[in-house]
């Protein structure tokens, strides 16, 4: 037998189960991003500076939640409980029948769906904390209505919105309005005709003179933007379904008094099945399924950790499904796995190449998603630092621009600018120890070239200055950079990197100049195959080469002659086809032809 | 005298049982942050709070010899009120006390000798040290004498969404604020120029100058304006200490004449770069910094100048000025930097025009991106140079600022951490020599530490900004601009 308080607890334990579970596996990626993205400091000034916001408070407590992502399976079982309790403290205040179950469950779907929704927007949130801001929000929106409930008398009640709308709005921004108007609602609906007008005429008032009144004291903001403080902001162009559940969840608090007083006063025919499928359809709808936005959120993770076998699993995972065209990042992130795993010059070409554009409207620089990874790890902590920059200023310090300006400063020998950042990331819980290992650097600089955080990285080092500037054009500019501005002494690493890209690059004689020096500097005892499938390509274009007289693997000969023997068979082949793609699509000849038939 | 009342007040507190007996004396200072130690400080100042490390337990006892007050505990935060009796004093002796494993020791004695006031307010920009993108910025003004700032400007209260806005070049006529002006970049952008207390937002870009004006001078006693105009780019060094280089493709000096609303030229030789802007304090020299490197017509401008940027030695020369006629005299090379392969910024003469103090590296016009950014004096009256060791450090030095009395100067310098940009006070005495710098004070002494914006352009004045933020930010956002008129060189 089966109370109906069991049944209750039941009944938001399981969506909060099945919601863990959801973002746990198929958001993994992107709590962890946010994460990375965010900061908190157990700091005075830290908390001064989030205060002197509308919302600052909201803001505070949501950056100190989100520490927690840094574990995204206890992350997601936080925003679980998070939007459960939002969801669970509104059916109660706001008095939803039993006969509506799904409908309490609403604050937890648009909670959910504004989370999965984000994308692409998630490198681009000028915006700390979005994971619990609007849970939080709401919670306090709720609060409001609660203590308005709990009060007798219109003047008390009155007098308490005016001071709520006040005092909350500095600390909870757009939350502390909704609260406002929810209240008001519920005051209206469930008070008698003679107070209505003065309810809602105090509720607007309220709702209009707060940032006003809180922008002639802090002045720290736009007037206009005033209202919407901590209502999250996409850039221009973004679209609005980034926007629809925010909207909407602002909007259900607004008006569920109203709801719950109708559906009392109504039929109690239960309708609950119809609406759970309503909400799981809203939810599959809003939940993002760009694979390879999660892919590239789950390599960065794992790039973060040094796993750079999980990045290539990841990648051929992801791509070996036909429909699914990995984008550059991802191409980037495989590329840079193998070359710390030395397999590029056996499986770059093996896996699957891609372009595919960015499912978002607004188009994010490479350079803003990943250009202090990919400048530290092939050796120019400037740019590194650069972009660390550049993101703090759009978007606010995190973890990862702190990390890796720590790292570049440590890397190009600013000691003094490391040890800033690492006593910063010393005040943060999960970033304690590895801040505290680096400080340790910079007291032992001897010890950088040891460390296995930095030895593949030191070799790549650029030691030449020279003025240049990447225009946001992340691959390109790497690319340039191996093989246009070469050093004399180059380490053996270095040619191996610049080898790599001249292949990518499938220009035979850039290839040939520097497979002669990849010999001459790593002397490989065997030629990974991919570059013996260059050569053996290259040297048979060029018709005065023997290719006899060099030591092909006979799979590699082999391979090259059916090559041959399909393009003679085939000459009118205007671009590689599937059947090509079927016999080659795992050697450098695809790769190769691919790169023809693009330019 | 001053160490017998020091002993007895040490007597008095010893028996009275507030700090340990039987200290060990120690001849090194103590472990702390900020260092204040044998500075001259303005007799006006905030207290100057600090942080002690290294022990268990810390006692600090501060003298002026005839008041005494003792801290207890590692961050040093004196009372505002116990602040001031002791700069009644004509010095403030330090003595701290620390305790480590039960046995207590006395350390160095250090003084701080209490000077002329200062300008009480000093303006500055706070900004993320960022390259591209502006993020927040904001104009503030700092109280010296407590620890109030204030809220001038912050571009978050004008700029929207993506439309982004830069707000630079604050400065004051003559330390007052009724007459100050800054700029607004790019979105709504435009002059806020303060006349007589009145803002207003002009556009001083028209199509014979270059750009809208940029680093300014405003003249002492007419309502005249110099500016630099220029044209400006940046590019990035691969593997530099100094992370980036930013040059000025063009650069021009124009004067605005604020009652006729017109611009005109001052300089515009296209070999030549021009830049800073500083009158003398009678106004009738005009002290500039300009470089001469001739671009051959037949490559890129920008290409030619980024691969010889490191020939960009700017000497500084002066120009006569009538400013009832507004006629010009010739340039006259005052410093030529260029043959000892160096490069002046920022020249900033002294209020009794004595001394020009300015900043001088190897090459460029952006030295707060140069490491071996130095200031420099000449001593106007006497015709020499020197290096101001005393101040300068192994980082950036790099803009700098005169009290309305000539007795200080605050300059900005990256000694903590080689990256973000602080605020030093300085004092200048009749022999021509500054005292050891020490940052302005906070009262949380490792606000500065940790603080992640760097200052810029710290100007004093000698009143607070009376226009209130939100009347600057209703201003701002207003898309229009007052244009401008440009008048001609007359052939004459």
């Amino acid at each position: 037998m089966v109370h109906a308080s069991q049944r209750d607890s039941l009944w938001f334990l399981i969506p909060a189960a099945v919601l863990w579970a959801g973002l746990a596996v198929f958001s993994n990626g992107l709590i962890s991003h946010l994460e990375s993205r965010d900061l908190f400091l157990f700091t005075a000034d830290f908390l001064v500076q989030k205060l002197s916001l509308p919302g600052g408070l909201l803001a505070y407590i949501a950056s100190f939640l989100t520490q927690f992502l840094h574990l995204p399976c206890l992350g997601a079982l936080l925003l679980a409980l998070t939007y459960t309790a939002a969801s669970c403290y509104n059916s109660k205040i706001y008095g939803i029948p039993a006969t509506h179950r799904a409908l309490q469950l609403i604050p937890m779907a648009l909670l959910t769906a504004a989370l999965v929704h984000l994308g692409y927007m998630a490198f681009k949130l000028k915006y700390t904390g979005i994971a619990f801001v609007p849970a939080l929000g709401v919670i306090g929106a709720t609060l409001a209505t609660d203590f308005t409930r709990r009060l007798n008398g219109n003047a008390r009640r009155h007098l308490w919105l005016t001071l709520w709308t006040l005092a909350a709005y500095p600390l909870l921004g757009f939350f502390a309005l909704v609260g406002t108007l929810s209240s008001g609602v519920y005051l209206t609906v469930n008070g008698n005709r003679r107070t209505r007008t003065g309810t809602i005429s105090l509720m607007v008032t309220a709702v209009a003179a707060a940032p006003l009144v809180w922008y002639l004291i802090l002045g720290t903001f736009r007037p206009l933007n005033g209202w919407l403080a901590m209502f999250p902001e996409f850039p221009k162009g973004s679209g609005i379904t980034y926007y629809i559940p925010y909207v909407l969840l602002a909007l259900w608090y607004v008006i569920a008094p109203v709801i719950a007083h109708l559906l009392k006063k109504g039929n109690n025919k239960e309708r609950t099945p119809i609406t759970l499928a309503a909400i799981a359809l809203f939810l599959f709808f809003f939940w993002c399924k760009d694979q390879c936005l999660n892919a590239e959120l789950r390599m960065e993770r794992a790039f973060e950790q040094a796993r750079w076998n999980k990045i290539t699993r990841i990648y051929h995972n992801t791509s070996r499904w036909r429909w699914i065209e990995p984008t550059r990042l991802m191409v980037m992130y495989k590329d840079l796995a193998l070359i710390r795993q030395g397999l590029e010059g056996e499986q770059a070409f093996t896996l699957r190449d891609g372009s595919r554009q960015q499912k978002s409207a607004v188009r994010i620089p490479l350079t803003i998603q990943a250009g202090r990874q990919f400048y530290l790890h092939y050796g120019l902590p400037n740019y590194c630092y650069r972009w660390c920059f550049e993101t703090h200023a759009e978007t606010g310090w995190s973890y990862s621009s702190l990390k890796y300006a720590a790292r570049a400063s440590l890397l190009s020998g600013n000691l003094d600018t490391a040890r800033k950042f690492l006593s910063i990331l010393s005040n943060t819980l999960f970033y304690r120890k590895w801040a505290d290992t680096q400080l340790s650097l910079t007291e032992n600089p001897e010890l950088i070239a040891q460390s296995n955080e930095y030895k593949d990285i030191l070799p790549l080092l650029c030691q030449d200055n020279w003025l240049d500037n990447d225009l946001s054009m992340l691959e390109e500019f790497l690319s340039d950079y191996f093989i246009n501005r070469t050093p004399e002494d180059a380490s053996p690493e270095y040619w191996r990197v610049a080898l790599f890209l001249a292949a990518k690059k499938g220009n035979p004689d850039l290839f040939i100049e520097f497979y002669q020096q990849y010999l001459s500097t790593n002397h490989p005892e065997h030629i990974p195959t991919h570059y013996q499938e260059a050569i053996i390509l290259f040297a048979g274009m060029s018709h005065n080469t023997n290719i006899n007289r060099f030591p092909f693997d006979d799979d590699v000969r082999a391979s090259y002659a059916a090559y041959r023997k399909y393009l003679e068979r085939n000459r009118d082949m205007r671009e590689p086809d599937d059947e090509f793609r079927k016999y080659f699509g795992r050697t450098y000849y695809y790769y190769w032809q691919t790169l023809q038939y693009k330019e | 005298m001053r160490k017998a009342a020091l002993l007895i007040s040490l007597v008095l507190v010893v028996c009275c049982g507030r700090i340990p007996q039987n200290a060990t004396f120690s001849d090194a200072l103590p472990d702390m942050a900020p260092d204040y130690s044998e500075t001259v400080i303005p007799a006006n100042i905030a207290p100057l709070c600090f942080n002690i490390t290294g022990a268990d337990k810390y006692v600090t006892i501060f003298s002026n010899g005839t008041y005494q007050y003792i801290a207890k505990g590692s961050c040093v935060n004196i009372p505002m009120r116990k602040w001031r009796k002791l700069l009644e004093g004509a010095s403030v002796s330090v003595c701290v006390f620390t305790e480590n494993g039960g046995k207590w020791t006395r350390h160095k004695e250090f003084k701080m000798t209490v000077s002329d006031q200062i300008d009480r307010y000093v303006s500055y920009r706070l900004i993320p040290p960022s390259y591209q993108y502006f993020g927040q910025m904001s104009l503030r003004q700092r109280d010296l004498s407590s620890f109030n700032e204030r809220l001038i400007y912050s571009n978050a209260m004008g700029q929207d969404k993506d439309k982004e806005q830069c707000i630079n070049c604050h400065h004051f006529r003559n330390y007052k604020t009724d007459n100050m002006q800054f700029h607004v970049r790019i979105f709504n952008g435009g002059t806020i120029l303060v006349r007589d207390g009145e803002p207003q937002k002009i556009n001083l870009k028209t199509d014979s100058t270059l750009s809208a004006g940029v680093y300014p001078a405003w003249h002492p006693t007419h309502n005249l304006i110099a500016y630099s105009v220029n044209n400006t780019t940046q590019r990035f060094h691969t593997a530099d200490r100094d992370r980036v280089e930013v040059l000025d493709i063009e650069s021009d000096l124009i004067l605005y004449d604020i009652d006729n609303n017109e611009v005109s030229i001052i300089e515009n030789d296209s070999d030549q770069f021009e830049c800073f802007p500083a009158w003398a304090p009678d106004g009738r020299t005009l002290y500039y910094v300009s470089t001469g490197l001739a671009v051959p017509d037949s490559v890129d401008r920008a290409e030619y100048l980024y691969a010889n940027y490191d020939r960009f030695h700017y000497n500084l020369y002066s120009k006569s000025f009538d400013p009832d006629t507004k006629k010009w005299g010739e340039p006259q090379m005052v410093l030529d930097a260029y043959s000892i392969n160096r490069s002046i910024t920022l020249p900033r003469v002294s209020p009794d025009g004595r001394y020009l103090v300015f900043t001088m590296a190897r090459h460029g016009v952006f030295h707060i991106w140069h490491t071996d950014a130095d200031l420099y004096m000449i001593d106007l009256r006497a015709g020499t140079v020197r290096p101001l060791r005393e101040i300068n450090s192994n980082e950036v030095e790099s803009y700098h600022s005169w009290s309305s009395n000539g007795k200080w100067m605050v300059f900005s310098s990256r000694r903590g951490d080689s990256n973000h940009t602080r605020l030093y006070l300085t004092h200048l005495d009749d022999d021509g020599h500054f005292s050891k710098p020490f940052p302005i004070p906070q009262e949380d002494p490792e606000r500065e530490a940790e603080m992640m914006m760097s200052y810029n352009i710290p100007e004093f004045t000698v009143e607070p900004v009376s226009i209130p933020a939100h009347k600057f930010g209703r201003l701002i956002r207003k898309s229009h601009a007052r244009g401008v008129t440009f008048r001609p060189k007359s052939k004459d």
